[in-house]
């Protein structure tokens, strides 16, 4: 399954290669061009049936990971997120390191060893190690390097009702929706950017925007959802297996308006499941995309994900079917 | 100009909704310019056209405000910030919608944040009794504004919400009926979304590519009891800024404002913001860079409820506009 | 060139962010017996262009210092200020200081209220910029007549030789790395190196790097190469934030381009240049923030001279280093120019 697979790739901000290949395989059998940029983008071009319009759609290649700033003479590796991780999701996780994927674990000092004080600290990145296995630096050096991006280690694993545990939802679960759209036909011109560097500040979709000049422009993201514990109901943000998420505002973009009614008014007349995203929050691409050049109307999709950034992101079957769906209603009637 | 910054101040413009703010001002510039668009920020674009420098005059449409994200089953909305809201400025006020429904914008008492931008905790109430009742007159992503309403101090000081940035608009709408005779080109643009990121300036800079771009804006002024630590005054004239957190106004046009206030024999301050940013800086940054500078308004209770300027200051900020449009570089 | 004179020369010329044109001149001069063109900017960027055909490349080294800006004329004469540029307001008691007044430069000593006269309280916190004030010496009527609110003032001080070919002044942050640039720009000159390179002292990099925003924007390079300051070994530091003394850094992180960190490390490596390798996570503060989003992206290196005690009057570095990283800069842009026919990104 093609989620699958894209979810199991490594591909930390930085070092997207592999995504880009395997989806650069698929966009050069549908598109009409498929581009890479200088900021290493990949931009698949699609003509449409009828070509009054211009639509761009983003997803973002890269996910939320690490990277080996040093290796210390115990062997164990210093490390920095790439992108925004709450260190308490880190804590007593399997990840894996550099090319190879040398297998690692996030530990932390067992609970035995933890004075009070010690235990109701909370703990930060500097505080924590990525321990191979290597008794000393010179063991840990014949394995890994400084430099070595570093990924969660997380198996695809389907469970409940129709829900899933990954790493990298966000936003691989948008990757897909473009690949799919690719395979069909549609009255519009398409480009659909695979951005890389999302999230250490939307930096592929600077430049993806300056490159493909559109009439208007949809990303398809992973959003946070709050949904389950002690949260008020103002606070959780969008519900998983509630539909498609359509965001009116987050703090990188306010959606223009009449693109969002018409994606709305879309799921509405298709009977395709949608909720508003409640809470302002976050950023994605389209707050790039948006102003770039002399401004571009943008609007944002995206599928629910419960512990997104971290190696558990959950998300429900329906509502990524949820997101694809919608894109595809909107590009269809989109005579104009 | 007193006219023209009362009818701004009515009309209801929050970041993202400028649509009305728009829709006035485009009436009383219409007929003193050459050619007039929006873009897909939602800016206003006036063009007054000349063969000479193209410069760039901005000011912003848009205001701050509160936007529903949700109601609870009582009816009461909840709200999340559009731009820099002061929570401590916001407390018990009328909040007025787009659409003429009116709320108070209130607090929990229990657990309350003494952090000023926390959005938690608030609430509007509008009067429905319950969650259907109030979606029935506001939507989720509707946005909500102190409700408009001028009055009139002693000295020539006026006070309401929106002064920033609709003071601003005023001195652009009134320079540019005032522009008869300049040799250079000049875009008036009315900007949106500057309270959230400047971005309608940025959109609007790179479309138009200025040489020279001048904002006006409101700053803080430093002359109320125990006030912020800034030498600006009410009524001593516009300011020419030299910077704030968000750019360091070129010294080209510093010294340009300052030369035109000089043959006009206006007084102006210099103004040095320890914080604070304008679409000035949006223009500075634009393509290949833009000599970019801004002249200030003075105001006592920014982003409050009752922001107060000086009609004087206003009046001779936009003298010093047009004149610094005839010849900005002082040559 | 003389590398320990430029230094010398260039720090004792005013050039806080917004109000580089003056260091900006002098840079010029120096680059001028060998650029080929000479040009500044709306934003006082100082373009020195070297060669015309091949490789288009951007060479950047931001000209600007931190300073100070005065906000305020006290009634007693002593002037108020804020930082413009990342100042540390730690180390400005007892700083000597020139306000930069339309007259000209206005000498002044930094103050703060004295240890006897503060709380206990006070005296535990660490001084903030409210709490210092410049004094010029004179009375307040002729204060008001020579300074301004709005005016620039820099620190003073005079580098100072050391022992290990070591210099310590103001400025080094960066234009050490001007130096750089000027030892790359001699031996490309006289190499004829087939490469168009543009070596540009930018301005306002220590308030957002934007004349490296503007400079990009303009020439639409085929890549950058960005040299900056990072912090070298001392105590204190955190292990992973500090780097050796004696050698230039080349950075690896997703703001460099993974392609011209190998090639930059190949160069290095045979020829003879020692490096370190700088490991940064996400964007990095320096100018290569900028340029490698300029338009449609820009392929962007940064290259980082060891500092000590950044952002002070006493930055002390290796001289030997600002020299192996203008030769790496020129010898990474020859192998460039050689294969760059069919060369490609990705």
């Amino acid at each position: 399954m093609v989620l699958k697979e894209l979810c199991l790739l490594r591909g930390v901000s930085g070092d997207e290669d592999r995504v880009r290949d395997f989806v650069r395989a698929h966009a050069e059998k549908y598109a009409d061009s498929v581009a890479i940029d200088r900021m290493g983008n990949l931009l698949a071009f699609k003509k449409g049936t009828d070509s009054h319009k211009h639509v761009m759609l983003a997803a973002h290649m890269d996910e939320v990971g690490f990277i080996v700033v040093g290796i210390n003479d115990n062997g164990l590796l210093s490390y920095e997120p790439v992108g925004a991780i709450d260190p308490r999701v880190v804590v007593s996780k399997p990840v894996r390191v550099g090319d190879s994927e040398v297998p690692g674990v996030i530990g932390a000092k067992a609970i035995h060893l933890q004075t009070k004080a010690e235990f109701e600290k909370m703990l930060r990145h500097d505080d924590l190690y990525i321990d191979i296995g290597a008794p000393s630096k010179a063991e840990a050096e014949k394995l890994v390097q400084p430099g070595d991006y570093v990924t969660f280690q997380s198996d695809w694993r389907e469970f409940g009702d129709g829900l899933v545990k990954s790493k990298a939802l966000d936003d691989r679960v948008g990757v897909m929706a473009l690949m799919s759209v690719l395979e069909n036909e549609y009255p519009c011109d398409i480009t659909c950017a695979f951005t890389v560097q999302e999230e250490v500040g939307l930096r592929g979709a600077i430049c993806a925007g300056y490159n493909v000049e559109a009439d208007e422009a949809i990303a398809l993201e992973g959003t946070t959802a709050n949904d389950l514990g002690d949260v008020p109901d103002p606070l959780k943000v969008c519900r998983v297996g509630r539909g498609v998420a359509i965001s009116f505002m987050d703090r990188t973009s306010i959606a223009n308006r009449p693109l969002f009614q018409r994606l709305r008014d879309t799921a509405i007349a298709a009977g395709i499941p949608w909720q508003l995203k409640q809470f302002i929050a976050g950023g994605n691409d389209a707050g790039a995309i948006q102003l770039s050049r002399g401004g571009v109307p943008t609007a944002v999709l995206s599928v629910p994900c419960r512990n997104i950034h971290s190696g558990s992101s959950v998300a429900s079957f329906s509502d990524i079917e949820a997101q694809f769906s919608l894109v595809d209603r909107y590009l269809r009637g989109e005579r104009e | 100009m007193k006219d023209t910054l009362i009818k701004l101040l009515n009309a209801y413009g929050a970041a993202g909704r400028e649509g009305n703010v728009t829709d006035v001002i485009a009436g009383m510039v219409a007929p003193h310019c050459d050619e007039m668009r929006t873009d897909a920020l939602g800016n206003l674009i006036c063009i007054k056209k000349g063969a000479g420098r193209k410069v760039m005059v901005c000011a912003h449409m848009d205001h701050i405000g509160f936007v529903v994200t949700d109601a609870d089953e009582k009816g009461f909305l909840r709200v999340g910030s559009v731009g820099g809201i002061r929570k401590s400025a916001s407390i018990n006020r009328r909040v007025v919608f787009e659409n003429g429904v009116n709320g108070v914008l209130s607090n929990e008492l229990d657990d309350f944040s003494a952090d000023d931008r926390k959005m938690e905790n608030l609430f509007i109430d509008i009067g429905a009794a319950s969650r259907d009742e109030a979606l029935s007159s506001v939507s989720i992503g509707d946005v909500a504004v102190y409700a408009p309403g001028a009055f009139e101090l002693l000295n020539g000081v006026v006070a309401a919400p929106a002064m920033d940035d609709r003071a601003g608009c005023a001195v652009a709408v009134e320079a540019l009926k005032a522009l008869t005779d300049s040799a250079n080109e000049v875009a008036f643009v009315f900007s949106a979304q500057e309270e959230v990121g400047l971005r309608g300036a940025k959109a609007a800079a790179y479309s138009i590519d200025p040489e020279i771009g001048i904002s006006i804006d409101v700053t803080p002024s430093g002359d109320t009891p125990k006030g912020p630590k800034t030498a600006v005054k009410l009524g001593a004239g516009p300011c020419v800024k030299v910077r704030d957190s968000s750019l360091v106004c070129s010294p080209k046009v510093v010294r340009g404002l300052e030369a035109a206030a000089g043959r006009l024999g206006i007084a102006v301050q210099r103004e040095v913001l320890t914080m604070g940013g304008n679409d000035a800086a949006a223009m500075q940054l634009t393509r290949a860079g833009v000599l970019a500078g801004t002249i200030s308004i003075a105001c006592r209770y920014v982003h409050s409820a009752s922001e107060a300027v000086s009609l004087p200051d206003c009046e001779r900020a936009a003298a010093l506009l047009v004149e610094f449009l005839r010849n900005p570089l002082g040559e | 060139m003389d590398i320990g004179k430029f230094l010398e020369e260039v720090a004792h010329v005013p050039g806080v962010p917004g109000y580089e044109a003056a260091v900006g001149a002098r840079i010029a001069e120096w680059f001028r017996p060998v650029a080929d063109e000479i040009f500044t900017d709306a934003l006082e960027n100082l373009y020195a262009r070297v060669g015309e055909k091949g490789p288009k490349v951007l060479v950047c080294a931001h000209q600007d210092e931190i300073g100070l800006v005065v906000t305020k004329i006290e009634d007693d004469g002593c002037l108020r200020v804020f930082k413009n540029g990342g100042v540390d307001p730690r180390i400005l008691p007892g700083m000597e200081v020139a306000v930069q007044a339309r007259s000209g430069p206005i000498y002044g000593v930094v103050g703060a209220k004295p240890p006897h006269l503060l709380t206990e309280k006070e005296r535990e916190k660490a001084i903030s910029i409210q709490d210092v004030y410049i004094d010029t010496g004179y009375p307040v009527e002729q204060v008001r007549n020579l300074v301004r609110v709005g005016d620039m003032a820099v620190l003073l001080a005079n580098p100072q030789t050391l022992a290990g070919n070591c210099m310590a002044g103001k400025t080094m942050d960066n234009r050490a790395s001007v130096a750089s640039m000027l030892v790359a720009a001699e031996w490309m000159k006289s190499r004829g190196t087939p490469a168009e390179a543009y070596f540009v002292a930018t301005s306002q990099e220590e308030i957002g790097s934007k004349g490296a925003a503007a400079a990009a924007y303009r020439l639409q390079p085929d890549l950058a190469i960005v040299v900056d300051v990072t912090h070298a070994e001392c105590p204190g530091a955190g292990k992973w934030e500090v780097f050796p003394l004696d050698r230039v850094a080349v950075v690896h992180g997703p703001n460099i381009h993974p392609k011209l960190e190998k090639l930059a490390l190949d160069v290095a490596q045979e020829n003879g240049v020692a490096t370190s390798r700088e490991i940064t996570s996400g964007v990095t503060w320096t100018d290569a923030e900028n340029t490698q989003i300029s338009r449609g992206g820009v392929p962007t290196l940064l290259l980082s001279i060891p500092v000590r005690y950044m952002h002070t009057t006493v930055e002390l570095l290796k001289l030997d280093v600002v020299r192996e990283t203008g030769r790496l800069i020129a010898l990474l842009i020859e192998r460039l120019a050689c294969e760059w026919e069919g060369f490609r990104w990705y």
